[in-house]
């Protein structure tokens, strides 16, 4: 039992994680049909910002989510600059271009942050308050790993709410549906662009934020959980928020647990289950079908 | 022909005709041509200046710069002064090979660097080709076995070496420890190193037993679920030890992770083969009290050359050496040593019987390049770090046990 | 379909000008006198150059080669495939795991490492056959990452540190050995596959790929078969990715695992992207530019990312038709400039 829990808490850790990445990712594609590499680079500079806010110093709890917030906001003013800058050029072109353009966007964030902070690996450190291990129906979790996971969904939750409950949500739709009926109708069409770009980004930098903790802070951080966020959108089906989390969530606790039972093959799962996912059912779990495809 | 035609005809030729004059350029703005034999001799570094592994690359040349600078001031070789030209490797082997091809162009016949055994690989046919002598900090068992190549000498301590350390340290420190569990990655060196130690501990502490073997993939940044495996086998609270095999931003993640796992209580000691000062810095503050063999920590060699050197470095770059600069010093001074015994050639052959055999002061005492395989037989130092939020590094790194070369180095297998 | 169709660039989906159904425009002998150029200068100067250009070269060309063939699936049938990298890597495998037993001639290596590729590509596209768009990008990708950790974890195919082998000494009797010869040699191969690459772009079958670009619907009312057209597209460009793979292994003389990484899947698209997809000569400017960019940007002080993402950025957003039609995005520029300048002086 206690060996259950301990998998399925580090599955919702770490699926929480990619659904931070993930839903930025499939928002943005599901309203302006851009796929966006660049994603990756605003993750890792959420954690080199949350780095440099601590300034060095161990953070206490409230201090630790006051910097990871902030960092986040910090990442969403450059995604501002991004925006203007490039993406509103890459509405029009077809997605290919903007594939490159993104991914060439991603070597420039890395390079900047490189520039920045150097080639070494720089940390952030948290008091053990904030990460140590709970008991739980006996087995010893990670008070980190639950916290992830409740972000995980609340984050879900409120995207979800957000779509289909309030009056944004309605012109995010009608845009993603189809934006020439929905700038007809007096929807301000990159308005919605503009928000629905910076919200994805915002999550984006908070996922960073959060990994910094976790995971090495170096220039490759941008591409450390790109792929796999990739594969959870499509997966999940572009533009379905809840298709990337659950998509998320079962991989990674797929994952999870065959580190505990099979672990030679726990290395190839996660791709061996996207090629067999996409080849079932190649519009995602929770995708339409577009006719004729 | 109307004008149209024309632009439509000229557009291609334009670019064209740019791409030779970028190509031909590109091929003269490389190399000025053989620089010795005018009062400098260059020696080659390829590093990783750039990626994920730059500051490796970054400690690699402040080490050789430091060891050059030194050099020339007590009057460089036969006269001459020695200097350095980097080259970026990327961490491609391909890129390497390339690297090499530019240097030998360049005149240079030695290069040190190589920042995995995949270059070091790859570099072989390269210097048996174009006759060059290459030292690398690579440190591979293959190398020095079965795929031997004079042309290379091996400056890192290789990897049996780290594993008979680490067993010594184990048997003189913490023999009473008898269970340990084993972390590593899962590639074909991951394995045979876990291997490796199995053997060595088993000889070197008899009747220990061998627990619970974790492999995780090679490029994971998140290995949670296998930390959190091996805390579900670590036993009763302090009667187990855990032998990690990891290095750079795999041993990073799990350094940080374990710590977040609360893995560290459930074992009397960690130790982290291959771990270094890189890599605990990268942890942090948060690093549990951790045991790292490896080759160098500079507390820990107390004689004159490694204390001015420390010194220069410290001075000039702040920080203090790791393992990546000690090695390029003691490549540098060996180099620096072969060709005063060769009267200044950089010839392949003469290099090699140079450096066979030589026996030289380093900052690590006195080493010696076996002449049967080309390992530099060196000590292995195990060293203690945790973190200490008050350093400006964020650790503290107190307690230090140098193991001997006799205790570490493995027979020769290569016989000449 | 909209997804195929979304994914391509304008210049090919717009519907005013006649699909260019009958290959390049009409240029053949300005073409004609720039592929002597660059064939003569592959061939008879280059040789003679230092060791590290000839060296460089080689790979440059080897590099076009691939880009060739994965724009023959990309550019030119529209099917967005991450995965050529691993018809690359399995040939280059092949090659070298057949040269470690028998002591081959190198044109036998060759056929094997391009059968590999076609073999590979004509299994992905057997399997993948009604899948398109993103989901078949992100398909690719993945089986591409199963092969580099497959690689990466097996011992008895070199593992992590990849394989190293000594080239073949013969090709077709000429001895190879020398660096000299090696190059030439690479570089007829080169032309050659490249030649055939042209053949089949300007063959009825290449008509056939450009139309199921175009609407890939209207080819079963054509009575052809898309996904034969699509499988035998997959297997011509595996072919010859394969075939690039088998040269890299002989002038390299080592392959790694990192062949199949997904950062390298995406840089033949990428050189594509930048010479031209609709062109068929786009790829090999693509190639040259990033091979140039990535070589010269190494060891100086700013970051070889920060500049390389900064050019294509550039580049993307000025001439996303490609490096190749520049002439033709100035003179688009200039006369749309033209008319909206002579646009606001009638309406002044």
């Amino acid at each position: 039992m206690s060996d259950l829990l301990g998998w399925i808490a580090n599955g919702f850790a770490q699926g929480s994680m990619i659904f931070l990445i993930a839903s930025g990712l499939t928002l943005i594609f599901g309203v302006m049909r851009v796929l966006t590499f660049a994603h990756g680079g605003f993750f890792m500079l959420g954690a080199y910002l949350a780095h440099q806010l601590a300034g060095g110093a161990v953070l206490s709890g409230p201090k630790f989510w006051a910097v990871i917030v902030c960092g986040a906001l910090g990442v969403g003013v450059v995604g501002i600059a991004a925006e203007v800058v490039l993406f509103r050029r890459l509405y029009a072109l077809p997605q290919l271009y903007s594939l490159l353009a993104t991914y060439a966007l991603l070597l420039l964030l890395q390079g900047v942050a490189t520039l920045i902070w150097g080639v070494g690996t720089v940390s952030l450190s948290v008091s053990t308050r904030v990460t140590h291990s709970v008991s739980v129906a006996g087995a010893s979790i990670s008070l980190y790993s639950i916290s992830l996971a409740v972000i995980g969904i609340a984050v879900a939750l409120m995207l979800s709410l957000l779509v289909y409950r309030t009056s944004f949500g309605t012109s995010l739709r009608a845009t993603a549906a189809d934006r020439q009926m929905a700038s007809v109708l007096g929807i301000n069409v990159k308005f919605v662009f503009s928000v629905t770009f910076v919200l994805g980004v915002l999550l984006a930098g908070l996922g960073g934020g959060l990994a910094a903790q976790v995971y090495a802070i170096t220039p490759d951080l941008a591409v450390a959980q790109l792929i796999q966020a990739f594969a959870v959108v499509v997966i999940g089906g572009l533009g379905s928020v809840w298709g990337a989390y659950v998509a998320a969530i079962a991989l990674s606790t797929l994952d999870a647990y065959l580190v505990t039972q099979y672990q030679h093959l726990a290395t190839f799962s996660f791709f061996a289950a996207m090629a067999f996912i996409l080849l079932l059912r190649p519009q995602g779990l929770f995708g339409r079908r577009e006719a004729g495809a | 022909m109307n004008p149209k035609t024309i632009m439509r005809s000229i557009s291609p030729l334009a670019v064209v005709a740019l791409a030779l004059a970028v190509a031909a350029c590109g091929s003269n703005s490389v190399s000025p041509g053989r620089e010795q034999g005018s009062g400098t001799i260059s020696i080659g570094i390829i590093t990783p200046t750039s990626g994920a592994d730059a500051i490796l690359g970054k400690y690699v040349v402040d080490g050789a710069t430091i060891a050059v600078d030194q050099i020339n001031h007590s009057g460089g070789v036969g006269g001459k002064k020695l200097k350095l030209v980097v080259e970026d490797e990327k961490l491609d082997p391909v890129q390497s090979v390339k690297d090499m091809r530019d240097l030998n162009a360049q005149g240079i016949n030695v290069v040190y660097g190589f920042a995995s055994s995949a270059d070091c690989l790859a570099a072989q046919p390269v210097a048996k080709q174009l006759d060059m002598v290459y030292l690398g900090s690579c440190n591979d068992n293959s190398l020095v076995s079965t795929k031997f190549d004079p042309h290379f000498f091996q400056v890192a301590a290789s990897l049996d070496s780290l594993t008979n350390a680490a067993s010594a340290f184990i048997k003189s420190d913490y023999r009473d420890v008898k269970n340990w569990d084993m972390y590593s990655l899962d590639y074909v060196t991951g394995h045979s190193q876990v291997d490796a130690f199995k053997t060595s501990l088993a000889k070197a502490v008899p009747g220990v037993q061998l627990g619970k073997e974790t492999y995780a993939p090679l490029d994971a940044t998140d290995v949670r679920s296998y930390v959190g495996s091996i805390k579900n086998a670590a036993g009763p609270a302090k009667a187990d030890g855990l032998y990690v095999f990891a290095y750079g931003a795999a041993d990073i993640a799990f350094l940080k992770q374990a710590a977040q796992a609360d893995v560290y209580p459930g074992y009397a000691e960690v130790v982290n083969v291959a771990g270094d000062v890189v890599s605990d810095e990268g942890v942090g503050a948060q690093l549990q009290p951790t045991w790292n063999v490896y080759d160098y920590f500079y507390k820990a060699y107390d004689n004159p050359l490694n204390q001015a050197f420390a010194a220069a470095f410290a001075k000039t770059y702040k920080s203090e050496p790791v393992a990546w600069s000690a090695q390029a010093d003691i490549a540098m001074t060996s180099i620096a040593q072969a060709l005063k015994k060769t009267g200044g050639s950089s010839s392949a052959n003469k290099m090699i019987s140079a450096l066979e055999g030589l026996s030289f002061d380093s900052i690590k005492g006195q080493v010696t390049f076996r002449p049967s395989d080309h390992v530099l037989e060196q000590s292995v130092v195990a060293y203690h770090c945790q973190g200490d939020a008050k350093s400006s590094t964020g650790i503290a790194c107190n307690h230090w046990q140098v193991i001997p070369a006799s205790e570490v180095l493995p027979p020769s297998q290569v016989q000449r | 379909m909209s997804k195929v169709y979304e994914m391509l660039p304008e210049s090919v989906t717009r519907r005013s000008a006649t699909v260019r159904l009958r290959g390049p425009r009409t240029r053949s002998w300005v073409w004609r006198i720039v592929t002597v150029i660059v064939v003569g200068y592959l061939l008879l100067v280059v040789p003679g150059e230092r060791g590290a250009t000839v060296f460089l070269i080689a790979n440059t060309a080897i590099l076009a080669l691939f880009a060739l063939s994965t724009n023959l699936l990309v550019g030119h049938a529209g099917i967005v495939c991450f995965g050529e990298a691993v018809f690359y890597g399995l040939g280059s495998y092949a090659a070298s795991l057949i040269s470690q037993h028998m002591a081959l001639d190198a044109l036998p290596l060759l056929a094997a490492a391009a059968a590999t590729g076609a073999a590979a590509a004509l299994a992905v596209g057997f399997i993948t056959v009604r899948i398109y768009g993103m989901s078949l990008a992100m398909l690719t990708l993945a089986i591409g990452q199963i092969c580099f950790l497959y690689f990466s974890t097996t011992g008895s195919v070199g593992g992590e540190n990849g394989l190293v082998t000594l080239g073949p000494s013969h090709a077709a009797g000429i001895d190879i050995t020398s660096q000299r010869h090696l190059y030439e040699f690479v570089a007829v191969m080169v032309v050659i596959a490249a030649a055939a690459l042209y053949w089949v772009y300007r063959s009825p079958f290449g008509l056939i790929l450009r139309v199921m670009r175009e609407d890939h619907v209207r080819l079963r009312y054509l009575g052809i078969n898309p996904a034969a057209v699509k499988v035998l597209a997959f297997t011509i460009s595996g072919a010859i990715a394969g075939f690039a793979g088998g040269l890299s292994t002989f002038a390299n003389q080592i392959v790694t695992p990192e062949v199949f990484n997904w950062t390298n899947s995406g840089s033949p698209v990428l050189m594509s992207a930048l010479g031209g997809f609709d062109s068929f000569v786009g790829p090999i400017f693509g190639a040259g530019i990033y091979s140039w960019l990535t070589d010269h940007l190494t060891g100086g002080t700013i970051d070889p990312n920060l500049v390389l993402g900064a050019i294509l950025i550039v580049v993307v957003l000025a001439v996303p038709t490609g490096v190749v039609r520049v002439g033709e995005r100035v003179r688009n520029l200039l006369a749309g400039y033209r008319r909206s300048h002579r646009a606001r002086r009638d309406h002044a």
